[in-house]
């Protein structure tokens, strides 16, 4: 059974069509690289599957049930914007899902932590958007979540703290989940996709495994998107 | 879910809102000590200083429940408290009634000091507190409430806690609504818009209810010359037409028509249930 199904999904904003009448299916046990332009319609995407956007046509299910309590409890979800009150230390943070999720791992998320090299005593407010960053990623990937959906999870920070992260992530990741990650950094992380979404204009332009696209281009997956979304942006 | 969303919503507002209390009894103390000692030049600062705060609290603690409510609902907390799995209407209502204790005890302290200002003004003039008292017995007595002392108490706390409930339902229902994909383009100003229509229809419906509901207060004054309350079924336009027809009132009683406080529980009541669909159905974090 797929793991997320959408069918026919549109949505728009105002008069510009941001998802245009989409289908996509993917299955649990790989993690999905979402690649695409700015504007290309991924953020919109992440936040419809996480229940953040309401307002759009077409069916989607995660885990054969429709969006709603259920998914939120198997969906966990990384978005580009700070979402911790900045009174709120990291052990706050980590207390506040512990509370809520019940699939979440206290000890694993505190060594996380420890990992990431993050004082759990330290208030989110004296954090950098870095370590804010690596903080949201621990509560997420805290989770034994079915699904794991990152925005951006490296678009802020330095190269070096993206293979921490990236490092992190794939230890953290179980196999039998799915993993959606955006991104527009695809040379630094093209290495841990199963399979890319190559998302424009609110359409899919390619949706392939990862090894396919190698042996079908002869090219990274980098390249091929490159050339992929010049020819659009120059049409 | 419901008691853990009220348990951090406590633990998210007691950093500030608690504050302003106390400084507003930190202040009041202030006043109640230089007073003992007599430090007039002190007292007359406190004083002044308590009344700006009696102000302000109230004020400070409806704009931080705003505040918070649009950045945990509608900003980039929501981002957290939309995918926390619990039903959205549900965080509406743990907001609500964390909102409501907040209010409450910023009008009870505004009680309390103002009754502290009353005994101190008291003091300062040579009055005891039984005379404060006595002259609180005439001025009941000359609304000829004497009788009716539970009668009273109750619909004062009744109207103590509608007027909270409808306070806080105007600015959850504005706010939800105000956020919504369709006025996102008026960013902050979707929820004022809002608000503002909001006010002018519940001032017009209220307007209408009192004018047009037959249910009254007769008001009248006995031959002891105090006044008497008595609820009539007439409705006060009627009463209004007759009396500028004929120059002056039909009977000696004046009417003030209470049908808007009929109405408001029904308002409030609809507007909350509507809030908690737009929060269930309509959500749209930017």
């Amino acid at each position: 059974m797929s793991m997320i199904m959408i069918e026919n999904l549109n949505k728009s904003f105002g008069t510009k069509e941001v998802l245009k009448d989409m289908n996509l299916s993917l299955e649990p046990g790989q993690i999905v690289g979402l690649v695409g332009p700015n504007g290309s319609g991924k953020t919109t995407l992440l936040k419809i599957l996480a229940g953040l956007t309401s307002d759009y046509t077409g069916t989607v299910r995660i885990g054969g049930k429709p969006l709603g309590v259920e998914t939120k409890a198997m969906v966990s979800y990384l978005p580009e914007k700070t979402y911790l009150s900045d009174w709120m230390r990291c052990v706050d943070a980590i207390d506040c899902f512990n509370d809520f999720y019940s699939d979440f791992d206290r000890n694993k998320a505190m060594e996380m932590l420890v990992q990431l090299r993050l004082d759990p005593k330290q208030r989110i407010k004296t954090m950098s958007k870095g370590m804010q960053e690596k903080l949201q990623l621990t509560l997420v990937m805290g989770r034994q979540a079915r699904v794991y959906l990152l925005d951006e999870p490296i678009g802020g920070v330095d190269p070096a703290t993206r293979s921490v992260i990236l490092d992190a992530v794939l230890k953290q990741y179980s196999e039998d989940s799915l993993m959606v990650f955006a991104t527009h950094l695809i040379a630094d992380v093209e290495r841990i996709f199963d399979r890319v979404i190559f998302l424009g204009f609110g359409e899919i332009k390619l949706h392939e495994e990862v090894d396919k696209i190698r042996e079908k281009y002869g090219k990274s997956v980098d390249e091929v998107f490159r050339e992929v979304f010049s020819c659009l942006v120059s049409l | 879910m419901f008691s853990k969303l009220v348990k951090h919503e406590f633990r998210a507002t007691r950093r500030v809102i608690p504050f302003v209390f106390l400084l507003t009894v930190f202040i009041a103390g202030m006043m109640t000590v230089s007073v003992a000692l007599n430090l007039e030049a002190i007292v007359g600062i406190t004083m002044g200083l308590l009344i700006i705060m009696l102000i302000a609290e109230v004020i400070i603690t409806y704009a931080l429940i705003v505040w918070r409510y649009y950045k945990t609902m509608c900003g980039n907390e929501a981002y957290l408290s939309h995918t926390l799995p619990v039903k959205p209407h549900l965080l509406m209502w743990s907001k609500f009634l964390v909102s409501f204790v907040w209010v409450a005890i910023s009008y009870l302290v505004l009680a309390a000091c103002m009754v502290l200002l009353i005994i101190i003004f008291a003091k300062g003039t040579g009055t005891t507190l039984a005379e404060i008292f006595d002259q609180l017995k005439i001025f009941w007595q000359a609304f000829g409430l004497r009788g009716h002392e539970v009668t009273v108490i109750v619909s004062i706390i009744g109207l103590f806690i509608l007027s909270i409930v409808s306070g806080l339902t105007q600015i959850f229902f504005s706010v939800s609504l105000g956020s919504t994909s369709k006025l996102h383009k008026y960013g902050i100003g979707g929820p004022i818009l809002v608000y503002v229509v909001l006010y002018f229809v519940l001032q017009i419906v209220s307007m209408a209810a009192m004018a047009l509901v037959p249910l009254a207060f007769a008001v009248q004054t006995t031959e002891a010359g105090e006044l008497s309350f008595r609820i009539v079924s007439r409705n006060m336009l009627e009463w209004f037409i007759e009396t500028i027809r004929n120059g002056e009132p039909v009977s000696n009683a004046g009417l003030v028509g209470i049908g808007s406080y009929l109405i408001l529980p029904v308002l409030v009541a609809v507007l909350l249930y509507a809030t908690a669909r737009i929060v269930d159905r309509h959500t749209s974090v930017r």
